[in-house]
Formats: C-alpha cells, sequence, structure tokens
C-alpha cells in the first residue's frame, strides 16, 4: 500500500522525491521531528509531507530570502516589518488569489514559532469543490521568510492529523544561517 | 502540384463537413427567431459560470449599486429585448480594469472599472458595449469562428503533415478575445444605444482616453481586455470615428455625473483598499486623491490614503504616511483605524510613549479589536521598554 501511495505522490507531484520518514528531518536552518511513516520530500528548502497523499493533508515547510520568495507577489514583505504587518501581508495575497473561492480568515494571532515571534493564521477556502482549512505559522528572522502551514479538507481530514502538525510546529528548532534558501509562497 | 491539389481537396472537405453559419442576426433584429441549438449550450453553460461566479464570494455586497447599475442597463434595451436576453448587472470586487458579457446577458462589471469613471454617461457606454455582445450573439458566433478554424486547420496540419507552428498564432488569435470585429460592431451599436438613451456620446471618448491615461501614467500591465493599452487605444480610434460620423442633430447631453459619483462614492474606497491588498500603491494613492478632491473631509479616505503611503515601506512615504493619519485624526478624532496605524509607526521608530497612547487610544475605540492581541503585545513592549523587533 505504502508504495502505491509513493508512486502516486511521483506522479502527482512530478519531480519530487518521496521518501518515508525516519522520525526527524534536517535542513540546513532548521530541524522537524515528524511522525514516523509519513512521505516526505527530499527538499530542505521547500519541504512537503503528507500522510495519505497531498489532496488528503499537506504541510508544507518553507524557508527562505524575502527576495527570492517575493520574486512573483507584487505585494512585498520587508525586513523589520512587525510578525501582525507580515501575517496581513500574507492575508492580502490569499485575498486576491482567484482560485481561493469564498476566502475567509477565521484567526489571526500572535505565536511562537521555533522560540521566535511569528503569527499564526487560519483560514477556510473552496478549491475545486472541496473545503479547506490552513493552519499557517510564519514568521521574518533578519532576511529570511519561515512558513510552516498544515491544508486538509475539512471534512474528516483536517481534524484528523491537525494535533500531528502541531506536535510538528512544536518540534520545530532553527539553527544559525549557513546558506542562501530558496523559498516558495503558496497557499496550499 | 498532387499536393497542392491535396491540400485544397483536404482544406475544401473541412469546410463543408464542419464549418456552422456566424451569420446569425442580433436578437434585436426583425428577422430574429429563435436561439439555435448549440447557443442553448452554451447558454446553460454560461448560467453555470454565472452560478459559480456568484457563489464565488468575489461578488461586491452593494445591492443599492447593482440596482443602479441595472437601471442604468434598462434604459439601453427595451423590454421586448429583455424577454429574450434578461441581463442581470452584477459588481464584482476585482481592481482591474474590466468588464465582461456572458452569452446568457449576465453582464459583470469590476469595481476597478467602475471606479476609474466619471458618470453615468460612461456607465452606459461601457454597458451598451457589453450588452451588444450579448445582444449580437457574439459568444456563438466566435465559438463557431473558432470550430471553423480548427475543421480548416485540421485539414492543412493532415495536408501538410503536421506543421503546427505555421498555424499557431490563427489559432490563438481565435480565442482569446472577441474578434477586432466583434469589438467594433459592440462600440458601433453601443455608442448608438448611449446616444438614444439620451446620454452625452462625448463622455463615451472620455472614458476610455481615461482608461489610457491611468494604464500609461500607472504602467499598468493587466491581462484583461480593457486594461491592455492596445485594445484601448482600439477604443479610442473606434469613438472618435464614431463621434465625426455624428450628425449633430441630437441633442444628448445626459452625464448624471452627481448620481453616478453619489452610488460608486463607498465603492471607490473599497476598491482603493483591493488595490492595496493586491500591492498597486500608487494606483490606489491617486484614486484617493481624486476622491479627497471631491470629498475633502472625510477622515476614512485620509487614513486609507495613509496606508497607500505606508504599505511602501520607505521613509519618504512613511513620512506622507505619518501626516495622512494626522489629517484623519484633525477630521475625526476617534478614528481608531489612525490611532492604531500611527501607533505602529511610533512603536516601529521607537518612540514608545506616543506608540503607547495612540494604541492604547485604538483598544478603548475599538473594544471588539480583532487584533487585541498583537497590540496587547506592542503596549506591553512599551511598558517594559524595549520595542519589539
Amino acid at each position: 500500500m505504502r508504495k502505491w501511495i509513493i508512486v502516486l505522490l511521483a506522479f502527482v507531484t512530478g519531480c519530487a522525491v518521496w521518501h518515508q520518514t525516519d522520525g526527524t528531518f534536517s535542513g540546513a536552518d532548521y530541524t522537524l521531528d515528524l511522525p514516523k511513516g509519513w512521505m516526505v520530500t527530499n527538499d530542505p528548502k521547500n519541504l512537503r509531507i503528507t500522510r495519505d497523499g497531498t489532496a488528503l493533508q499537506q504541510i508544507l515547510v518553507f524557508i527562505g530570502d524575502i527576495a527570492e520568495q517575493d520574486k512573483n507577489a507584487k505585494k512585498k514583505l520587508k525586513k523589520g516589518m512587525l510578525p501582525q504587518e507580515v501575517a496581513e501581508s500574507i492575508l492580502d495575497r490569499m485575498r486576491s488569489d482567484k482560485s481561493l473561492i469564498q476566502f475567509t480568515v477565521v484567526e489571526n494571532e500572535p505565536a511562537l514559532i521555533g522560540g521566535e515571534e511569528g503569527f499564526r493564521l487560519v483560514c477556510t477556502y473552496t478549491k475545486g469543490k472541496v473545503r479547506y482549512r490552513t493552519i499557517y505559522y510564519g514568521m521574518l528572522r533578519g532576511e529570511k521568510f519561515y512558513r510552516i502551514s498544515y491544508s486538509a479538507p475539512i471534512r474528516y481530514y483536517f481534524d484528523k492529523d491537525v494535533a500531528s502538525f502541531e506536535e510538528i510546529v512544536k518540534s520545530l528548532k532553527l539553527v544559525e544561517e549557513k546558506k542562501p534558501a530558496v523559498l516558495q509562497q503558496q497557499v496550499s | 502540384m498532387n499536393a497542392r491539389v491535396g491540400i485544397v481537396a483536404v482544406c475544401c472537405l473541412a469546410l463543408v463537413s464542419a464549418c456552422a453559419s456566424t451569420a446569425l442576426v442580433p436578437v434585436t433584429d426583425p428577422g430574429f427567431n429563435a436561439f439555435e441549438s448549440d447557443e442553448m449550450v452554451l447558454w446553460a453553460r454560461s448560467a453555470e459560470q454565472a452560478r459559480r461566479i456568484n457563489e464565488s464570494g468575489f461578488l461586491y455586497d452593494n445591492k443599492e449599486l447593482e440596482a443602479y447599475v441595472n437601471s442604468v442597463a434598462r434604459k439601453l434595451q427595451p423590454p421586448r429585448v429583455y424577454e429574450r436576453v434578461p441581463f442581470t448587472v452584477k459588481v464584482l470586487r476585482d481592481p482591474y480594469l474590466n468588464a465582461f458579457a456572458l452569452a446568457n446577458g449576465a453582464v459583470y462589471l469590476h469595481t476597478g472599472i467602475l471606479a476609474s469613471m466619471e458618470n453615468e454617461a460612461q456607465l452606459a457606454t461601457l454597458l451598451g458595449h457589453e450588452m451588444t455582445h450579448a445582444t449580437n450573439r457574439h459568444s456563438i458566433k466566435q465559438s463557431r469562428d473558432i470550430k471553423n478554424t480548427v475543421a480548416v486547420m485540421s485539414g492543412l496540419l493532415l495536408a501538410t503533415g503536421g506543421l503546427a507552428g505555421v498555424f499557431g498564432p490563427v489559432a490563438r488569435a481565435s480565442v482569446y478575445g472577441y474578434s477586432r470585429d466583434y469589438e467594433r460592431e459592440a462600440d458601433t451599436e453601443g455608442f448608438r444605444l448611449t446616444v438614444q438613451a439620451g446620454y452625452d456620446p462625448a463622455e463615451s471618448l472620455k472614458l476610455f482616453e481615461q482608461m489610457k491615461r491611468e494604464i500609461e501614467e500607472e504602467q499598468i500591465k493587466e491581462p484583461f481586455f480593457f486594461g491592455t493599452h492596445p485594445r484601448v487605444m482600439e477604443r479610442i480610434e473606434s469613438y472618435n470615428a464614431l463621434n465625426a460620423t455624428r450628425s449633430g442633430k441630437e441633442r444628448t447631453n445626459a452625464t448624471n455625473a452627481e448620481v453616478f459619483q453619489g452610488h460608486i462614492k463607498k465603492l471607490v474606497l473599497d476598491n482603493a483598499q483591493l488595490d492595496l491588498q493586491t500591492g498597486r500603491y500608487e494606483r490606489a494613492a491617486s484614486a484617493l486623491q481624486r476622491y479627497i478632491n471631491r470629498y475633502p473631509t472625510e477622515a476614512g479616505a485620509y487614513y486609507l490614503l495613509g496606508e497607500a503611503n505606508r504599505q511602501q515601506g520607505d521613509s519618504d512615504h512613511d513620512k506622507k504616511a505619518e501626516e495622512s493619519y494626522q489629517k484623519a485624526l484633525s477630521l475625526d478624532a476617534n478614528h481608531y483605524e489612525s490611532h492604531k496605524m500611527l501607533g505602529i509607526m511610533r512603536f516601529k521608530a521607537g518612540d514608545k510613549a506616543a506608540a503607547k497612547e495612540h494604541l492604547e487610544k485604538y483598544l478603548a475605540l475599538n473594544t471588539k479589536a480583532a487584533d487585541r492581541a498583537y497590540v496587547g503585545k506592542y503596549i506591553k513592549a512599551c511598558e517594559q521598554g524595549a520595542p519589539q523587533k
């Protein structure tokens, strides 16, 4: 069964290479504890994690330079922004995204991410014919933007893995920068 | 020689077997009988598309404005035309310069295009143009044009061994937007409807000249029909020619500017917020400045002008932003959003006393503030003496 999920994920996500987690993940800038047996891509700058397939639950971890993550966005993030300003900027991008139907912000609160000041957003939207909920943690740290988010269909799937996601967020440990990284900015 | 004969033969076969007529009379024509079967399929698809748009959450929720734009549309076409094409005009929350009509008469105007207009005559021009696409059945004609092109192309591709690149531009021209001829027809008939309804025809041209100025001044690069410089230039040429052919006997000079401005007053501010949301700060600032020139005592407009500057995030704009927030507070001392933004700007500048004062006023004036947790942290940091970074 697991083999079939790997094959299916590789097919759906194009070039990404998926493997089963052994419980931890280490990137250049961070470490994470992951639930054993979940599937994860091998790109630490643009990490994707799922158990049953990205359409059913997807955790994204993006870490990278502000300028690079902003390259396709008209609304730019800037060094020195407060977490609330960053959160509003991210929300404005989502509100302007015509693929997110009936977009609603449920929560927008300050939060700690890896011990640093950031924000936590909860929003809902319809994509295709499916209603999704996303929890989005984000922060600026110097020239870098950090994002860790979880998206899943509200019906059945979201509640099933939300606790696992929050555990993953709690486990995030930031380490000092070693080299520039690429970060993408997407909703789900 | 044999190859040429083969190509011609395949093309003729494609034309004979697949081409549908695009010689359809407008629904306003006395010779119109009924819609055709493929047209009814297109109408059903349009109805489904309209349903999706209407349920998307992107409709601009303002019943009064919706009733107004529909009342202007009703001045352009008599009830007997509405019996054939039941026009409904709705406004979409979208700052880009665009408007479009579906085959079934569902017309959508973006807030962005409404906010750039000056009067009802200009609105009538746009509605006349869009409604003509529906009455003159441009959707089904274009659909058939594409099918016919595809049929001919299929024949040619077969005959030439698949040189797709040669025919690419032809296909693209058919797929994107209405053809120049259909657009010109919509200009001509829309212009006639506008004049017939008593509006000042000079405003038709002004609408597109205003759009051209906006596109050039603000270097707008939009993917939509009315947001592209060449398409707007075509409209200007077209309306110039239409104005030149007027007999001069018509005594139509209605613009209804005040009525129109009254109806779009709130929309202009809401659209400026949408421009800010999409990072189009200069466009928002220029719309807000025009609004302030018209309504110089509204704190909310100065607050948004402050936002258009602050969000650009450099020291020059920060200074202008503070001035705008202060102006808003001079007009309305209880304008809590201006207190909040001044508080945040002072907080970031390290001026803790002023920051705390403004932020506390914000929370006192806005007891249901959704961002109380953020603001509480700033106040706490001010009290502790260290600005949060």
